[in-house]
């Protein structure tokens, strides 16, 4: 598809040309002069003119902000081939072109802005078959078109391109099947040869209209070297010698321009376009320096502002609905764009069924990974396992040998401080299972009392009873046995038990109160 | 050599394109239910690691226990043999009986109940001043050997006058009997 598409309107029509920028709208247009650089690239500055030349005519003309324009470039740099294309599906044709490009232009695609139109296809053995097509490729390098839509795009024109010289016949109403353009500039001429109405040819020719000027100055130098007079004692209008070098020169290098043009377009018409101001003089010249063989016919438009035969051209076929027809330039990537937006879509697709194999492997990666470690820690651990119970007996030991340590010496130490003067202990007996039986005197039974009280009150006896209290015989002490329970087990915590392994033993004096 | 018309190039395709995928489809069945499988053990495993893991940490407490009890009761079992450990109680009562001042009297060993995890039962006499004697209760409770203080009598002495005599039952654990396991019934 034909990057004009169908049914788009275009309000700007632009030329580059070699030394002067040629831009038309429907109602007007101006021209700027560009400045090119010895390698023929655009000058920043020439460029800062174009820009700024643009955005003041958009504005001034009021087409706002975003305007769609048709681009025409010279035809230096461009080459023009027809092409055949095997039979071949669809799908496949873009790629073929691209092939087809590679071999027969000197640079590779990508390095080109190219474009392409289909002329027809040939039946094959006249079955109906598929068979080759014909296309013409136009194409010249991207550099160009790059920077030229760089400039439009920076003014906020958004450009499509063709060429110049395949766009200038539509000037032309009555135009034959074969005819060729001539196209005379300043510096150098654009001549195309059309057959059955599709460009076959493209030359640039080294001639312009600036030629006759430096043709008749050397003739007039040669003159005045001649006659020894200075240039400024004769004028053109005045002498007629001077006017007899003009004719001459005028009639010169149109045959030199007749021999560039040479037999190429002989027998067919050719359609003389350029600068007006010169142009009759020139056709007439070149139709006599042709002898009548090539009929001319030059255009007949009105040389305002902006309009060249490219731009009018341009614009005539846009206003015709015809601008699709119309061969478009375009920087491709690849061979074509839809196999640029296959290619990424592939891409895309490509990425998304890898990152969606890594998501669901991961999950199986994982188990290939790490199992064999996991397993060889697990058997490390339950091996190490079988060694539990061994800390459980231990600690079981350990709790029962902490619980059934008695502490004797803090029993007796309770018991000497709760006997009050006089008493005296006799027997004392204790066990670990808690049972606690003494015998001994004390004061009276006043003292008895008090001292199962405090037995009591000590928080380490419980159930304290006395169970025998005898006067003696001399009716001054009684005679106990007392039995009691001792909490052992609560007063046998670890803790206590570290801090009484730094008690020091008690002295045990005041079981002999 | 004769070319393939494009009528067989697209058989070709197509066939190779339909055994492509026949074969994606057939490995790729017994690749997939070799990965669930293998990924199945290692989720399996993965439930036995935390299933341990919750085991192990009970056992973190016990172990801090048996830290402190290690501290309060510093007694080396695998230092101990149970054959010599009644000699060893016996030698170190009666140093500790010689070093606080203390007159040992008789001193009787019996082989304690198996049942009850006893390696055998001492008992002894002692007689001294009452500090002496409070020494000596204090030695026998801290000596570290595998012995619980069964009992403790005080009487006084009838021999010596302001003496006391001690009469002490001591039982002497069979740790063996711990470590093989089961609980005690002592």
């Amino acid at each position: 598809m034909s990057a004009f598409g169908s049914g788009k309107s275009y309000s700007l029509f632009v030329e580059f040309g070699e030394s002067t920028l040629k831009v038309l709208a429907e109602s007007g247009g101006f021209e700027v002069p560009i400045d090119r650089l010895e390698n023929g690239c655009l000058s920043e500055s020439g460029k800062a003119r174009i820009t700024a030349a643009i955005r003041g005519f958009l504005d001034k003309q009021n087409l706002g902000k975003r305007v769609r324009a048709i681009c025409a470039i010279g035809a230096r740099g461009v080459s023009l081939r027809r092409l055949t294309l095997p039979p071949a599906a669809k799908e496949e044709v873009a790629r073929l072109i691209h092939l087809q490009i590679e071999n027969e232009f000197p640079l590779p695609p990508e390095e080109l802005a190219w474009g392409y139109q289909f002329l027809g296809t040939n039946e094959r053995n006249g079955d109906g078959a598929r068979g080759s097509r014909e296309l013409l490729v136009a194409a010249l390098k991207k550099e160009v078109i790059e920077e030229y839509s760089e400039i439009l795009s920076g003014s906020g024109v958004k450009a499509v391109f063709t060429v110049a010289a395949l766009a200038r016949d539509r000037v032309f109403s009555n135009r034959p099947i074969s005819y060729s353009v001539l196209d005379i500039g300043s510096d150098q001429s654009e001549l195309v040869l059309f057959e059955n109405g599709v460009a076959v040819s493209l030359h640039v020719l080294p001639w312009g209209t600036g030629n006759i000027g430096r043709a008749f100055e050397g003739a007039a130098a040669q003159d005045e070297d001649a006659s020894g007079r200075s240039g400024a004692e004769c004028e053109l209008g005045s002498d007629p010698n001077r006017e007899e070098l003009s004719t001459r020169s005028v009639w010169d290098e149109a045959k030199r321009l007749s021999s560039l043009i040479g037999g190429s377009p002989a027998g067919r018409k050719v359609f003389v376009a350029g600068e007006n101001l010169k142009l009759s003089a020139i056709t007439s010249e070149l139709r006599m320096a042709l002898d009548g063989a090539v009929e001319l016919e030059q255009t007949e438009f009105s040389a305002e502002t902006g309009r060249s035969a490219a731009t009018v051209g341009l614009m005539t076929a846009s206003a015709k609905g015809a601008a699709g027809s119309l061969l478009a330039l375009e920087v491709r990537e690849t061979a074509d764009g839809e196999s640029i937006v296959r290619q990424k879509g592939w891409r895309w697709a490509a990425l998304a069924a890898a990152l969606a194999i890594c998501s669901i492997s991961f999950r199986y990666i994982e188990a290939y990974v790490k199992k064999p470690e996991l397993a060889q820690r697990l058997s490390e651990i339950r091996a190490e396992k079988n060694k539990l119970p061994e800390i459980d007996r231990e600690v079981a030991f350990m709790q029962f040998l902490n619980t059934n340590r008695a502490p004797y010496l803090e029993a007796i130490s309770v018991l000497a401080d709760a006997a009050t003067r006089g008493a005296r202990f006799e027997t004392l007996s204790l066990n670990r299972r808690g049972e606690l039986s003494l015998r001994g005197t004390m004061g009276n039974s006043q003292q008895a009392t008090d001292f199962r009280t405090k037995l009591t009150e000590s928080g380490m006896f419980s159930s304290v009873s006395v169970e025998e209290q005898n006067p003696d015989q001399n009716r001054q002490k009684i005679g106990v046995r007392i039995t009691a329970r001792w909490n052992i087990v609560q007063r046998r915590v670890a803790e206590s038990a570290v801090n009484q392994s730094e008690k020091k033993p008690p002295d045990g004096k005041g079981l002999e109160k | 050599m004769r070319s393939l018309t494009d009528h067989e190039k697209r058989t070709i395709r197509i066939a190779a394109i339909a055994i492509s995928i026949y074969l994606a489809a057939f490995y790729g069945f017994k690749t997939w239910k070799r990965l669930e499988s293998r990924h199945a053990d290692y989720r399996q495993l993965i439930g036995e690691a935390n299933s341990t893991r919750l085991e192990l940490q009970q056992y973190e407490d016990k172990v801090l226990v048996l830290e402190k009890l290690r501290k309060a009761i510093p007694i080396d079992l695998s230092r101990v043999s149970k054959a010599t450990v009644v000699g060893e109680i016996s030698a170190a009562i009666q140093a500790a009986a010689q070093s606080g001042g203390v007159q040992l009297g008789p001193l009787r060993e019996s082989p304690a109940r198996s049942s009850a995890k006893e390696l055998a039962s001492m008992q002894l006499e002692g007689s001294g001043q009452v500090e002496s004697i409070m020494a000596f209760l204090h030695a026998v409770e801290r000596l570290n050997f595998p012995l619980v203080l069964d009992s403790v009598q005080i009487d006084p002495d009838p021999k010596k006058p302001g003496a006391i005599k001690v009469s002490l039952t001591i039982a002497i654990l069979n740790f063996e009997e711990w470590q093989k396991g089961g609980g005690g019934n002592v």
